[in-house]
């Protein structure tokens, strides 16, 4: 299936507004579609930096960079903490 | 050999544990992976990758409602509608990717 499921996005939407209010069902479908879309635009940019530069898998700092160059910059600081923190839960979980 | 067997069952039930107790994500990276891979210039993403790609989605989602509910809140409203998305999608340059695409 090429949606995320509607209660994972829901559940991310309700945590972005205030307790009071609801969402229509059309806005959350709208938004299920439009995350679709957003995978695969950032999929697409770090993509075609790796066929530049002649890999073929798309790692973490490629992502970084499409979020760059997109005009995302200011996701790029917690992602990097995300990513420091997924290591650590890898590392921990491989030596333990 | 037996000694084999044994270790492998070991190793599965170690995966089946960690992926029930560590949820790093909000949104599946499984499904994200299927998204990825329909992107036919895409060899391989790797797991940093892909879990990188589900933490940003998740902000773009709470960054969407977010901006969309100004609207909601500029007309007075309580609950959120497609037409405040739509309007944040022709108004924020951050969304403009989001324009033109066929939505339901």
């Amino acid at each position: 299936d090429r949606f995320l499921p509607i209660a994972n996005v829901n559940r991310i939407m309700k945590a972005a507004l205030p307790k009071v209010g609801k969402i229509a069902k059309d806005a959350k479908e709208c938004v299920q579609e439009c995350v679709s879309e957003f995978v695969s635009f950032i999929t697409s940019e770090a993509s075609d930096r790796c066929q530049q530069e002649k890999r073929k898998t798309i790692n973490g700092e490629d992502i970084l960079f499409a979020m760059s160059s997109l005009g995302f910059d200011n996701y790029i600081e917690p992602l990097k903490m995300y990513l420091t923190k997924y290591r650590e839960v890898c590392f921990n979980y491989f030596t333990n | 050999m037996a000694g084999n067997e044994e270790v492998l069952d070991e190793e599965k039930q170690l995966n089946e544990n960690a992926n029930a107790s560590i949820r790093l994500t909000k949104l599946p990276q499984t499904r994200v992976r299927n998204i990825i891979k329909l992107d036919h210039d895409v060899t391989l993403a790797s797991s940093e990758a892909v879990y990188l790609i589900t933490k940003t989605t998740e902000l773009f989602v709470e960054y969407f409602t977010k901006e969309a509910h100004k609207r909601t809140v500029e007309y007075k409203r309580k609950t959120l509608q497609r037409k405040d998305l739509d309007d944040a999608i022709k108004t924020t340059d951050h969304f403009a990717f989001l324009e033109d695409i066929p939505l339901d």
